[in-house]
């Protein structure tokens, strides 16, 4: 017990250091920003906050998400979903929700499309985007089909996970896992962190020029500037019933950024990363209103730091919980939990190391942790063995300078 | 009051057993001294094995009324079917926390008792055959909540219920087929307990987080929030929700049985809590408690926690015997009753655990 509570003092304070450092400015004199209590801007009486796009995504995100273990839909319903576009491109309508068959935008195009990662990287980019619609298509060709048949190593079907019941491929795979987790990382913090928050996309043009003469884009009350980091905070805030005050329902507002950030706040090992990550957009949003770049871009540090954190500890999260439930010969619990982490070991391709400027664990790194998961035998999960995934978790943990045992909880 | 509700507690068919006093002869005591084999032997022998032998031979008694029954359905024999499933319903309660060993592999409890069932998929099969009862998917459909929809909810009355079965034959080979998966399950599980699995319990005697001792706390634990707080009380009384639900009572198509299949699952709690069915034993977790002299605030904590359960008894009995009476009537006794069994998961689950040493190895969430 003390010692876990020592380690906590230290991991806190060490934080506490690094992130101190960060937030030095070039010069000696900490910039005067003044911070409203909560996420609210205004240029001459209209709000100048604006996120439609992310919200659009979020709940086409949260349909298909859905729709993945709903055993009526098709293939192509679930493309569909996808990619807001039919088979041949033309106008589709495939969600419940009118406003987002209306939408143009899809969650397909912005997966993988990061400015900093991606711009000059298509390559990648449209394999990662195929590999989203190769999981569908296995879900719906291996999973579907088997969907009252009992699981078995080599055999795709059903399998019990507490009270639950989960649906798996011949490995042990919940391709829908894959999927959803993953879009955490290629869609949501791929577009926060190496799009929207970089100063490459924030001074991109003549951004800075617009914010000193606040020149605002077409009829909106906002400058370019500023609606770019309103986009980075729509991916954690957007379907939020209060998204200027968000932090009392943090966690419960969608199955993605939302959710995963409030699970690890609510992990008293890592309490307040919540409320660190809101301040840190609130106070770069106020950064640029009064024009302080080298303030703001100390908060964009940090803002990489803690969300590219919340990846690494829920992955570690899950790879502990999947070693334990192996250990209780839970399978079903176990491969659920192995499912998730696979979701967001993926995502850690996209994560960002603000010493660095590039990913935590990069494309061929991540590739070889996924193998070690898939890969021990021909069975896939089911030849896992708890040792390998704890080795995994702390193989993760060595990298973010994470204690594995402070994410078991 | 307080005295008679006691009494009532413990107030058994004398199984007094030679308790504390065997000599086998094997040092299984742990560390803090106390003997845990020998509060696993009286688990095993006079809880759990009993407990089980007396369900099966329950399910085989109703496997002959419903026997009867579909030969010849007539109200009387309905009538004797349901005796029979109530009877083996309450059998169920005293061996319903044993999640452990081959109860837990073949997830006993899940494919025993899992409510509320669903109507619409069970007409389904009625009509067109039903799936494999192994599928984890169906465990709604099957076991006690589901043969409480056949013979007490299929139909608006007796003779309703009767005349269905008279008229198709999807119901009676649906019956038959239910009872026979619990008998097979039920037979499973009872025969390893027979042939090894009951010294394999004992021995396993050591206090890691994979020995017998801690993890059937843990079980226990489990069930008595999950089971016996949430299921039969705090789900149906709407803690857990906007509005209490009390179309989720355990045998909602029977409601009058609520109160009673709760009273007896209780009464097992208060059982495995004292090590037997007698007041007097040695090698329960009480005894364990006062063997490690676990005070709480000046008390006795094993005499906290079973005048804990005195006033949960007192607070169920004040109770209308349809619990989705009580909860479409006057729902503040059920949050009573949900409160008054709250305070002794603190002190289970938080106390004694701690003063045992024992770590909680589930956690309250099913993830997603």
């Amino acid at each position: 017990m003390s010692i876990i509570r020592t380690a906590i003092i230290v991991l806190v304070s060490g934080l506490c250091l690094s992130s101190c450092k960060d937030t030095e400015p070039t010069k000696n004199v900490e910039p005067i920003v003044n911070i409203p209590d909560s996420y609210v801007f205004n240029r001459d009486g209209r709000s100048t906050v604006s996120f439609t796009g992310q919200t659009e995504r979020i709940r086409m995100a949260e349909e298909l998400g859905s729709a993945l273990t709903d055993f009526s839909k098709s293939e192509s319903d679930l493309l569909e979903m996808f990619r807001n576009l039919t088979e041949s491109g033309g106008d589709a309508d495939p969600f419940s929700e009118e406003l987002l068959n209306r939408s143009s935008k899809s969650l397909r195009e912005k997966i993988a499309a990061s400015a900093d990662y991606f711009s000059a990287n298509t390559t990648e980019a449209v394999a990662i985007r195929n590999l989203f619609e190769s999981w569908i298509k296995a879900q719906v060709q291996e999973v579907f089909p088997a969907s009252m048949e009992l699981a078995a190593p080599g055999k795709a079907g059903q399998i019990a996970s507490g009270t639950r019941t989960r649906y798996i491929s011949a490995k042990g795979f919940e391709y829908d896992q894959f999927f959803k987790k993953g879009l955490l990382g290629a869609l949501m913090l791929d577009q926060m962190l190496n799009n929207y928050l970089s100063p490459s996309v924030l001074d991109a043009d003549m951004n800075r020029s617009d914010q000193e003469t606040e020149k605002v884009v077409d009829e909106n009350a906002y400058t370019r500037m500023e609606h770019y980091w309103d986009e980075a905070y729509g991916y954690l805030f957007g379907n939020a019933q209060d998204p200027a005050n968000p932090l009392p329902a943090l966690g419960t507002e969608d199955g993605y950024m939302n959710e995963y950030v409030g699970q690890v706040d609510a992990d008293p090992d890592f309490a307040g990363i919540g409320k660190r990550i809101y301040d840190a957009f609130k106070a770069g949003r106020a950064a640029i209103v009064q024009r302080e770049y080298g303030y703001r871009d100390a908060r964009v540090k940090e803002l990489r730091k803690d969300l590219s954190a919340v990846m690494a500890i829920r992955a570690m999260y899950y790879l502990e919980s999947g070693a334990t439930q192996l250990e209780n010969d839970q399978k079903g619990s176990a491969f659920h939990s192995i499912s998730e982490a696979y979701g967001f070991i993926y995502s850690l391709r996209f994560t960002r190391n603000p010493d660095t400027a590039g990913p935590y664990f990069d494309r061929t790194e991540t590739n070889t942790l996924l193998g070690t998961l898939t890969d021990s035998g021909s069975n896939g999960f089911w030849d896992l063995k708890p040792e390998t995934l704890r080795q995994l978790s702390a193989q993760i943990g060595a990298r973010f300078k994470i204690d594995p045992a402070l994410t078991r909880n | 009051m307080l005295r008679s509700t006691k009494l009532f507690i413990f107030l058994c068919a004398a199984c007094i057993l030679p308790a504390g006093c065997n000599d086998e002869g094997i040092d299984n005591s742990n560390k803090d001294g106390f003997n845990r084999q020998e509060l696993l032997r009286t688990w095993a022998d006079s809880l759990i094995l009993p407990g089980y032998t007396n369900y099966l031979q329950t399910l085989l008694d109703l496997k002959q009324s419903a026997t009867d029954f579909i030969d010849k359905p007539d109200t009387s024999a309905l009538r004797k079917l349901r005796s029979s499933w109530l009877n083996s319903y309450i059998a169920w309660q005293y061996v319903a926390l044993y999640e452990i060993g081959k109860a837990e592999s073949v997830s006993l409890r899940d494919f025993t008792n899992t409510y509320p069932t669903s109507p619409a998929n069970i007409e389904k099969y009625l009509a067109n055959g039903a799936p494999n009862l192994e599928l984890p998917s169906t465990r709604s459909e099957q076991g006690f909540p589901a043969l409480d929809y056949l013979i007490n909810g299929s139909a608006g009355s007796d003779t309703g219920i009767v005349n269905r079965y008279i008229s198709e034959d999807g119901l009676g080979a649906y019956t038959a087929l239910l009872i026979d998966r619990l008998i097979d399950l039920t037979t499973q599980v009872r025969d390893h307990w027979d042939n090894g699995y009951r010294n394999q319990f004992m021995e396993n005697s050591g206090s890691s987080a994979s020995s017998s001792v801690n993890k059937i706390v843990n079980d226990y634990m489990f069930y008595y929030e999950r089971s016996l707080r949430a299921a039969k009380v705090g789900i149906p009384a709407g803690v857990f929700s906007s509005m209490p639900l009390s179309d989720r009572v355990e045998a909602y198509y029977h409601p009058a049985a609520s109160r009673t299949l709760f009273m007896h699952a209780l009464q097992n709690c208060i059982y495995f809590f004292n090590g037997t069915r007698s007041v007097e034993s040695s090698a329960g977790l009480a005894a364990y408690l006062d063997h490690l002299q676990t005070i709480q605030g000046g008390e006795q904590l094993s005499l906290l926690i079973n005048h804990q359960f005195v006033v949960i008894t007192e607070k169920a009995l004040l109770l209308r015997e349809s619990f989705k009476e009580q909860v479409e009537k006057d729902n503040q006794g059920m949050l009573v009753l949900f409160d008054a069994l709250q305070e002794n998961v603190v002190l289970l689950k938080v106390d004694m655990m701690q003063a045992l040493n024992i770590k909680v190895d589930f956690v309250d969430a099913d993830g997603d």
